[in-house]
């Protein structure tokens, strides 16, 4: 039993391997020619439907992981966009992301990511806008912790 | 298999197209940077692999095709969205594991849920959030999300059918 696990943990990674190495040069190209100034300029004081459109759009086209878009996210919410724009990015960040979508047809298959993709489409959007509506005094702390 | 592989080839040529345009060590910085993400990745995409292999083999069939099967309904989601959220871990992680439950039995709109719950909620991002907006902020987030990773579950149940 301790055999086949590992033979059959050996035998998906050797087929995924080329797989996981096309991913990794996809999410390095794109954090190249993605700029976070650019998000940054895209967003930055937008509010309302515009925004959260925007936003989720934006969400879509960050490569990388939390360590990337969450410091982008803050600059967004500090150069003065709505939190409705905030919560449309990091929801279009979740189910939105272009960077993530080979990888996912690859072991999910076409038609299992047709259909979460289906199930999540409207996620974005509708976050985006109720998060604006819900928490839009929300600020974050100037230095982290807790909300002043 | 392959046809993914011909397709991330694809996008991987229009990409590296796209940064020559604006120089050769636009292209090569990019190269480099994923070489060194997927050297940073690499002992935790071999345990996870590990792992997959043996989910794969050691989770009875029977069971996951009872709690987590197309007719699991929505204790699958339930279950199926829990297991995502709780999942501190990245895509090359997460996907090669739903894959071998998958293969163990479980039904679409579980696996729908999982990937969502995943998503939406993971574990992993908790802390750089935190030390971001603060507390405040995610437990606001993640009332908002929830309910998108089970209704995400819920419509794919109804989409499968």
């Amino acid at each position: 039993m301790v055999v086949e696990g590992l033979l059959s943990g050996w035998a998906t990674l050797r087929g995924a391997a080329l797989l996981i190495i096309l991913a990794f040069a996809i999410t390095g190209l794109m954090q190249v020619l993605v700029e976070p100034a650019t998000i940054k300029k895209w967003l930055g004081r937008r509010a309302g439907w515009r925004g959260v459109a925007i936003g989720a759009a934006a969400g879509a086209l960050t490569p990388g992981g939390p360590y990337v878009y969450y410091p982008l996210a803050l600059a967004i919410h500090r150069s003065g966009a709505g939190m409705g724009t905030i919560f449309a990015y990091l929801a279009g960040k979740a189910v939105w992301d272009l960077a993530r979508l080979p990888l996912e047809i690859a072991f999910m298959g076409p038609g299992l990511t047709a259909l979460r993709w289906a199930a999540t489409m409207l996620a974005p959007p509708v976050l985006g806008y109720l998060g604006g509506r819900w928490f839009g005094d929300y600020r974050a702390p100037q230095a982290g912790g807790e909300q002043p | 298999m392959s046809q993914a592989v011909s397709a991330l080839a694809a996008v991987t040529a229009v990409l590296t197209a796209l940064a020559l345009r604006r120089s050769r060590q636009t292209a090569a910085q990019g190269y480099l940077g994923g070489a060194r993400a997927l050297r940073a990745q690499l002992p935790l995409l071999l345990a996870a692999f590990i792992l997959a292999g043996y989910v794969e083999v050691l989770l009875p069939a029977e069971l996951v095709q009872a709690w987590l099967g197309a007719g699991a309904g929505l204790r699958g989601i339930v279950i199926g969205g829990l297991a995502g959220a709780i999942l501190p871990f990245g895509p090359y992680i997460v996907f090669p594991m739903a894959a071998a439950v998958r293969a163990t039995g479980a039904g679409d709109a579980t696996l729908v849920a999982f990937v969502a719950g995943w998503m939406l909620l993971s574990t992993g991002r908790i802390a750089y959030e935190m030390a971001a907006f603060g507390p405040g902020f995610t437990w606001r987030r993640l009332a908002l999300f929830a309910p998108a990773a089970l209704a995400a579950g819920g419509l794919a149940l109804l989409l499968g059918r």
